[in-house]
């Protein structure tokens, strides 16, 4: 019988790509984040309960979709497509299916993602994101990520990388979710083939909100070795930039004839991915679709809903359901979405140069 | 293999403040110490080599490459650095694995780490959070995360620094056994006798500047203007002393009666150890012991300082 070599081996494998090595940061920092806080772990949990309030809204709107479909026997499903858009729309939507069903879903996604994925994102950021750089600052861990072949962009990439995950387990992974659900729940496959771009616009969405957010963060977390500065510098940010535009927008409502600036949406963060967002989501011309098949009274509708959007001093804005107004005032508020994509692109890039100066500046010390 | 090492004019400025000054050196392969004084350099030294750090003047190659952000070279590099660059919350498994995915070692990671890890005596514990372990089991964490993808080169930061004395021995038999099987390493301290019990090879830094580089005692020999110091212990200690006087070119003899020694001092080491079995057995007297405290590091490198 061979005596068999169990002394230490040198390593003979094929090493792995640069992609690969730069994703084993963010394997690596997920489970740490995923171990060490309890909060992240309920945030991910309750990242899945707005379905349970989206889903109803789906089954609604594919039951009043279906001409076959009586609306009285089922007055809870009308009832609760009505809460957000009126009669008439929901009668041009049984008339054409066709052409009303994408928009309205598309609105829908949107609002997921305005109401509240983008919020619980923001909430997660602030408790997985903080201590990604500055944890590294404090132990000197650069010495040791450097010192494998790895580059400087490969670790902010790594890094980044999880922040991202953590955002699409909020946005993208439910959107999918809510989406399958919905599809099921529709009456018939046409909805698939007429909804589909709504995946690809939610991971667009998805990305959108999540790479700028986390070069902000990691950006933060970059300037300080102690994650309780960045995580209540990222919380003064988000929180303060958000009220400052919410000040803003409601004290040019409550003022005549005057507008929110439109550079409002550059204070607040959220905001401004949201502005974005919506134009992935097409909600403006969404919302003219919806409106503008209803003829002239529905022309008149859509145009005044818009118009009142976009002046905010008209007083008869407050008089409008609450549901529409607040997508119209989404639509047509603040900066164009182009603007907003722009604005998050330099926002990203001067986030990225700074994180990465500071990475090499801490090396030195 | 070549040459381990070889700078040339090798200068780093942090601004005004100089951080290695004009290296000028050459290493072969072996388990070398890089030895200095807290300040001296050594850190930035060993970051210019990892290439971390950009020269600000000159050239550097290791291992034949140039290390600024050379990636080729990166994955033949091992750094066990100084501070415990930990997340307390993963176990030393998860820790070495997921460094060994980020050297590219990829599915069979996990595998290496744990064969790292038994290398290093860390199998007990591997399997605990890092945050539980004491000073020495982070130490050999530490060093399993360096060597889990087979360096060329292993570049050791004060490896001994907080570790009890069964640990010390065992970081020691391992740099052995490493430098045996063919990895060249390097050990930076600033405790000169922990290094000399792992090589015999030195370079010694101090104030940016390399002092010397090669074994002790030829460093030593090259020191004439320092008399090399040779302790003998015999039973009639007066009675030698006059003998070497009168048989050798000495620099100075003092006799410490209490101790039953003779402390010689002598510019030509070589003559004296030919010729003291003669001149003893000559005067009838036995020697029990003979020391030369100059051939240790710390001697060494204090005439070093003294002379910069």
């Amino acid at each position: 019988m061979p005596i068999a070599e169990r002394g230490y081996r040198h390593w003979e494998g094929k090493r792995t790509g640069a992609l690969s090595r730069c994703f084993a940061i963010t394997r690596f920092e997920v489970s740490i984040a995923y171990q060490s806080s309890r909060l992240l772990r309920r945030f991910l949990f309750i990242a899945w309960m707005p379905i349970l309030y989206f889903c109803p809204l789906f089954l609604a709107i594919g039951y009043v979709a279906d001409p076959s479909n009586d609306l009285r026997s089922g007055a809870m499903l009308t009832e609760i497509a009505g809460e957000l858009f009126p009669r008439e729309v929901i009668e041009q939507l049984r008339e054409n299916p066709e052409i009303y069903l994408p928009a309205i879903w598309s609105v829908v996604f949107y609002l997921f993602f305005a109401w509240t994925q983008s919020l619980l994102s923001m909430i997660v950021v602030a408790i997985a994101g903080p201590p990604l750089i500055a944890r590294d600052h404090k132990s000197k861990a650069f010495l040791v990520y450097f010192s494998k072949p790895i580059q400087a962009w490969q670790y902010l990439l790594g890094k980044l990388a999880t922040v991202v995950f953590f955002v699409l387990s909020m946005t993208l992974i439910p959107a999918l979710l809510l989406y399958s659900i919905s599809i099921a729940l529709s009456p018939d496959g046409t909805t698939l083939t007429a909804t589909l771009p709504i995946i690809f616009k939610a991971s667009l969405a998805s990305l959108i909100t999540a790479v700028p957010i986390g070069l902000v963060v990691l950006m933060i977390s970059s300037l300080t070795k102690d994650r309780r500065i960045a995580t209540f510098a990222w919380l003064v940010l988000w929180i303060f930039g958000e009220i400052s535009f919410r000040v803003l927008t409601a004290t040019s409502a409550l003022s005549a004839n005057a507008r929110p600036p439109a550079w409002a949406s550059l204070l607040s963060l959220r905001e401004l991915s949201m502005r974005a967002v919506s134009g992935i989501f097409q909600v403006r011309s969404s919302i003219e679709t919806v409106f503008q098949g209803l003829g002239e009274s529905g022309d008149r509708l859509s145009r005044k809903m818009l118009r009142l959007a976009e002046d905010m001093g008209d007083p008869a804005a407050l008089e409008r359901p609450r549901s529409v107004q607040q997508i119209a005032d989404l639509a047509g508020m603040g900066i164009t979405p182009e603007l907003a994509t722009l604005a998050l692109i330099v926002l990203s890039i001067g986030c990225g140069f700074v994180i990465l100066q500071r990475a090499r500046k801490a090396v030195r010390i | 293999m070549g040459a381990l090492l070889e700078a040339r004019s090798l200068t780093k400025l942090y601004g005004v403040v100089i951080g290695v000054n004009d290296i000028t050196l050459d290493l072969e392969p072996g388990v070398i110490g890089l030895l200095g004084p807290n300040g001296a350099g050594k850190s930035t030294f060993i970051k210019l080599i990892t290439g971390q750090l950009r020269p600000s003047e000159g050239q550097l190659t290791v291992l034949g490459e140039r290390p600024w952000a050379n990636m080729r070279l990166f994955k033949r590099i091992g750094l066990c650095p100084e501070q415990d660059s930990f997340y307390d919350q993963l176990s030393a498994l998860e820790f070495v694995t997921s460094l060994a995915k980020i050297s590219g070692l990829g599915s069979g990671a996990k595998e290496r780490a744990e064969q790292a890890l038994e290398r290093v005596g860390a199998t007990e514990f591997m399997h605990r959070p890092i945050g539980t372990y004491s000073k020495g089991m982070r130490q050999r964490t530490k060093i399993a995360q360096s060597i889990v993808h087979d360096p060329d080169l292993l570049i050791l930061d004060e490896p001994l620094t907080g570790t009890d004395p069964v640990c010390r021995r065992e970081i020691m038999d391992l740099v052995a056994s490493l430098g045996e099987e063919g990895t060249s390493i390097l050990v930076a301290s600033h405790v000169l006798h922990e290094v000399q019990s792992m090589t015999d090879e030195f370079v010694l830094i101090h104030g940016g500047r390399i002092l010397a580089s090669g074994k002790v005692h030829e460093i030593r020999s090259l020191m004439n203007e320092f008399p090399h110091r040779i302790t003998i212990k015999c039973d009639d200690t007066r009675k030698l002393a006059q003998a070497l006087i009168s048989e050798l070119p000495l620099e100075g003899v003092s006799i410490d009666a209490e101790q039953g020694e003779i402390i010689v001092m002598t510019r030509d080491p070589g003559q004296f150890y030919a010729r003291l079995p003669r001149i003893a057995l000559q005067a009838g007297i036995h020697v029990r012991e003979l020391t030369s405290a100059d051939d240790n590091l710390e001697a060494v490198f204090s005439y070093l300082i003294s002379v910069h």
